[in-house]
């Protein structure tokens, strides 16, 4: 009876989790963004083509935007655009799915962790349940975010590797390792998090390893491999090195430079020690790893308006005072057995700090099943409560989480579209359809750099035949200031009569005829359509 | 004596030496605030007991600028200024020598709290932190109220515990020094309730005997006596002046209803998003954010106030190395699961509640009762390690080394930017020339009908009335006086000066007028009789004339 109710519980959440992951994906946020944009055309063209948006065959890396876009998740895409077509829905797809997945994958994880302690069975439950109903999870379940593929791979991988060492099964063992690699082609920040992370395992099972020569031949094996990207191409860390602060010297030394010449004229040896490039990075990284565990930014405003619900973080407020418990508790009682946690919850902002633009849950993500396996920890501590105070607690929990997730849902499901829409560039997908009527009747239409990457959004949802845009020269043609896709033009372009002008930027209305303005979700013009005398 | 001592005596002397050491010009000048208190207790010292505003001896408020001050500091200034003289020094001394006091009793304090281990390390780490906490030095040089507020709450909670242990009389010196304590600085007004709060359900078992009845009476009676002035200022509505003031909940009320409105409205205006999105939970949700500020790491271990009065911007509010050691220290504490553990916690979070009322947070001055409570989990912090490590000799002493080198660079770079850098870069927020400006205008002044002096730096007739030494009774007869809708007081001349937003005004045509201007305000074709820079060579003050 009692193994029932586990097993119906266990389904019910992990159904729930799917539930939340694909209610309304394809209009819950209602438009893709630019990068969602450029994953679904690739993997279109791929699909029709066997070759990219430039042209190449099957790349190893993506280039997009001037950029460069870990593989994987546009081959997931693939079949997923053959199933259900050159949608909003079929480019999420693949997100939403291994994010359902991970929810079974935190479950198995922590379970094989724990399974020697008491409540282990709870404990994985709840870990799985705060990560089926987890914003940060679900936030970027629900857009083409290839982190959270990666976020699957990583945890899929801890899993393997600890089952593999706990029941001495190479095969396993191999599979986390493949998990890993496979993390790694498809996420940039999974690059230097899971090197480090399986450099931890290693030392956590040293005993293990010292045992058995193929653990650590294995991952030889996965640093060998991991390094293979590489040599595909040195794209694939272009992405990295363009956004390391060590690439904003000017902006980061200015005041050191000024306090450095000071130095200098007072003859202040130690000022000029203190002052030295490496000391300002050092400080600048612990500066930026730091910010990861402002409470502010987890709890009440999150960072990116495409990475949190609006007017939330990313965990409920409600988990604040498990999350405190549940870390103590885990020192106090879990540190010596599953210490591998705490170094992976530790490493996480590792990525994140060595880039600008700290803090930021998308590239933190790693993070995730830490903090829910913490508030896991939380949880289950209330049962060695006595009696009385453990259902008074548990209870007065129960409903103020039920709270903070029913506000939540309410910002997330209903508010997304209104208060965000700028943030998911809404009114693209009419903009570009216009432009394509238009187009079709033999006219000329401007769309200027105030839209951001037209050119994807075009020949997303117009279908653009994928062969016939690499014969014209494929994406090589943004390169330049101003090209065309048939008769419409975008970047910087000159002025001409009787065309069709799209820009976000109100214009001078003696020159130019309004046409239409296309409106945000909540009442504020997005983009207007002119046309010039 | 026994070697602890001597180390506390060592401690004390450093703190005091951080303190005190060049107080009269780092930081470089008297902003408003000092200067005012400095005039007011002056003022009270020179006239008999009237303070600026001829008012007899106030005890719940000084007027001052209309912001209300706390009397604490100003009556301590007193016998100050009385000793020292009427210089930059004896302003802030009183702040300094509580400053240091504080480092003293928190030993005391640590010793009460962690009794039971007896432990002579815990105890002198903890004011030793403090002796070199950023932080404290800061703001212990400068004439803060909060910061006089802070030592009499370490005070009131030292005396309560030992009221316990001891003699239970001891309790009405604790209720003494809380009301001091809550007549000091306005962020103790709400801190300092809950603290008592919080130690009386902690430990009301402990004074529940027969013999302990009268002492508790006493302390209450005692209390509440002396907060009677208190209590009625609270009644009158410039109490509330400073506070409405500040308080988030009238400066951001606007974009909390519109908030509120915008997202009702997306839900057609419908009951259960009326719940949802109720003003009050917007603007507990507000009040959370101002809150959660105060745990900001890059206020506490980067960059400190974003206010160059609290924080010279370099450094955080607590040392970097501190981190590990208070995390350490929260852990070990947390893991006693006692008394002590409670009282930590309780007072760490609640020292921001009243702080984070106000608009600029994270805000070191209002933040600073929790300074105490870092530096306590610190020092356990380090006892917490030095046992861990204790089994292994050699990595503990290599740990003590390298520990000690990383203090002795981290307090030298504070200590080196402190000194060196900081007061050139920010003399502006220090109000600095304003000494120089009023010495080189009373030298011309005979030679003019009208000064004209520039009120863009702030408050300028405090300055003429202190570095002008203008007695208090003159200024009664010659001060004009007009009150803005705030209810701020503004002096809009003193004698022949003029405190003018517009420097140049018609009715100047045909007079003989000394202007003291602004760099922007003094026009290219007027004679510039003399210029006064700020320490980073910017131009501060011009005097000049037509």
């Amino acid at each position: 009876m009692k193994k029932l109710l586990c097993i119906i519980g266990f389904f019910l959440v992990f159904l729930f989790g799917v539930f939340l992951r694909f209610y309304n994906l394809d209009s819950i946020p209602n438009s893709l963004d630019w990068d969602e944009a450029a994953l679904g055309y690739n993997a279109y063209a791929i699909l029709l083509t066997g070759r990219d948006e430039y042209g190449y065959v099957m790349p190893a890396t993506f280039r997009s935007f001037g950029d460069y876009k870990a593989p994987l998740y546009i081959y997931l895409t693939v079949p997923s655009i053959k199933v259900f077509g050159l949608t909003q829905f079929a480019v999420r797809f693949p997100s939403a799915f291994f994010g359902s997945l991970t929810i079974l994958a935190v479950f198995s994880f922590v379970w094989e962790l724990f399974k020697k302690e008491k409540h282990a069975l709870l404990l994985a439950f709840f870990s799985m349940l705060f990560f089926a109903i987890s914003p940060w999870s679900i936030q970027f379940s629900r857009g083409a975010f290839e982190a959270n593929v990666s976020l699957f791979f990583v945890t899929t991988g801890g899993w393997l590797l600890v089952k593999g060492v706990n029941r001495n099964k190479k095969m396993i063992l191999l599979l986390g390792i493949v998990s890993f690699l496979l993390s790694i082609y498809t996420y940039q920040t999974e690059k230097i998090f899971v090197p480090l992370l399986l450099l931890g395992f290693l030392i956590w099972q040293r005993k293990y390893a010292l045992q058995h020569k193929h653990f650590i031949a294995l991952v030889i094996v996965f640093f060998l491999a991991s390094n293979a990207l590489w040599l595909f191409s040195g794209n694939a860390t272009a992405r990295g090195v363009s956004l390391t602060f060590t690439s904003q010297q000017t902006t980061l030394l200015q005041h050191s430079v000024q306090e450095l010449q000071q130095d200098k004229v007072n003859g202040d040896i130690f000022g000029q020690i203190l002052e030295n490039r490496r000391v300002v990075y050092a400080g600048v990284f612990l500066q930026n790893y730091l910010t990861h565990f402002d409470p502010n930014w987890l709890f009440i405003t999150g960072d990116l308006a495409r990475h949190h619900a609006p007017g939330m973080g990313d965990l409920y407020l409600v988990s604040l005072p498990f999350l405190l418990i549940g870390i103590f508790i885990f020192l106090e009682k879990y540190l010596k057995k599953a210490w591998i946690i705490l170094y992976w919850f530790l490493i996480s902002p590792i990525p994140s700090a060595l880039v600008i633009g700290s803090p930021h849950a998308l590239r933190t993500l790693v993070f995730l099943p830490v903090w829910q396996i913490f508030e896991a920890i939380g949880w289950v501590s209330i049962i060695s409560l006595e009696n009385f105070k453990r259902i008074f607690v548990f209870n007065l929990a129960g409903v103020l989480l039920f709270i903070n997730f029913a506000y939540y849902c309410n910002m997330y499901f209903v508010h997304i579209n209104t208060d965000d829409g700028p943030d998911w560039q809404y009114g693209y997908e009419q903009a570009v359809q216009e432009a394509y009527q238009i187009n079709k009747n033999n006219k000329t239409v401007f769309m200027d750099n105030s839209i951001e990457q037209g050119y994807i959004f075009y020949l997303f949802y117009n279908k653009i035949d994928p062969q016939w845009y690499q014969a014209q020269g494929g994406s090589w043609l943004t390169t330049k200031k101003c090209f065309n896709i048939q008769h419409v033009y975008f970047g910087a372009c000159g002025k001409a009569a009787k065309a069709i002008l799209i820009t976000a930027q109100q214009q001078d209305q003696k020159t130019l005829t309004k046409l239409q303005t296309i409106f945000y979700h909540n009442g504020e013009p997005a983009l207007y359509i002119y046309q010039s005398e | 004596m026994r070697k602890s001592n001597w180390l506390l005596i060592g401690i004390v002397a450093l703190a005091a030496l951080l303190r005190f050491w060049g107080i009269s010009s780092v930081p470089e000048s008297l902003y408003w605030d000092e200067v005012s208190q400095g005039y007011n207790a002056y003022s009270l010292l020179t006239t008999g007991g009237y303070d600026e505003h001829h008012e007899f001896l106030p005890v719940a408020r000084f007027i001052a600028f209309g912001d209300y001050k706390a009397p604490v500091n100003i009556y301590l200034t007193v016998p100050s200024i009385r000793i020292f003289g009427k210089n930059t020094f004896a302003v802030r001394f009183p702040s300094a020598l509580f400053g240091t006091l504080t480092v003293l009793f928190v030993y005391f304090l640590a010793r009460e709290l962690f009794w039971e281990r007896k432990n002579a390390l815990i105890s002198l780490a903890a004011p030793f932190l403090l002796a070199i906490s950023p932080w404290h030095i800061q703001l212990s040089r400068a004439a803060y109220e909060g910061n006089i507020a802070t030592f009499f709450t370490v005070l009131g909670v030292y005396l309560f515990l030992l009221a316990k242990r001891k003699n239970p009389w001891i309790l009405v010196a604790s209720s003494i020094s809380f009301t001091i304590g809550i007549y000091a600085f306005n962020a103790q007004r709400i801190f300092i309730p809950l603290l008592i709060i919080l130690l009386t359900i902690l430990y009301w078992k402990d004074f529940l005997k027969k013999e302990k009845v009268i002492p508790i009476i006493a302390s209450c009676i005692v209390g509440l006596v002396l907060l009677v002035p208190f209590i009625q200022f609270l009644r009158t509505p410039e109490s509330k002046l400073r506070f409405n003031e500040v308080s988030i909940f009238t400066y951001s009320a606007e974009d909390v209803v519109h908030e509120s409105n915008a997202w009702i409205q997306e839900e057609n205006n419908s009951t259960l998003a009326k719940i949802i999105h109720n003003r009050r939970v917007i603007f507990s949700l507000l009040y959370l954010r101002h809150y959660f500020d105060f745990f900001n790491p890059n206020f506490l271990f980067f960059t400190g106030d974003i206010n160059p009065r609290f924080s010279m911007q370099d450094s955080g509010e607590l040392f970097l190395f501190e981190l590990p050691l208070i995390l350490f220290g929260a852990f070990a504490i947390a893991k006693n699961k006692n008394k002590t553990t409670i009282l930590l916690f309780g007072w760490f979070i609640l020292a921001p509640v009243a702080a984070a009322t106000a608009k600029e947070t994270p805000h070191a001055l209002r933040g600073e009762p929790y300074i105490p409570t870092y530096e306590m989990m610190g020092a356990y912090g380090i006892w917490y390690l030095s046992q861990l490590l204790s089994a292994r000799k050699q990595i503990l002493r290599f740990t003590w080394i390298g520990g000690i080198v990383i203090v002795v660079v981290s307090v030298a770079a504070f200590l080196n930017n402190y000194f060196v850098n900081f007061p050139k870069l920010y003399s502006y927020d220090w109000q600095y020339g304003y000494q120089q400006a009023i010495i080189a205008t009373q030298k011309l002044q005979n030679q003019y009908d009208v000064i004209s002096f520039t009120s863009y730096y702030g408050r300028p007739y405090i300055y003429l009335l202190w570095f002008g030494n203008i007695p208090s009774q003159t200024y009664w007869n010659i001060g004009s006086i007009t009150h803005d809708v705030f209810g701020f007081y503004n002096v809009t001349a003193v004698g022949k000066y003029q405190f003018r937003s517009q420097l140049i005004e018609s009715t100047d045509v045909g007079k003989k007028v000394l202007y003291v201007g602004a760099p922007g305000e003094i026009p290219l074709n007027f004679h510039i009789i003399q210029s006064i820079d700020f320490l980073n060579g910017k131009p501060d003050f011009i005097l000049a004339t037509r």
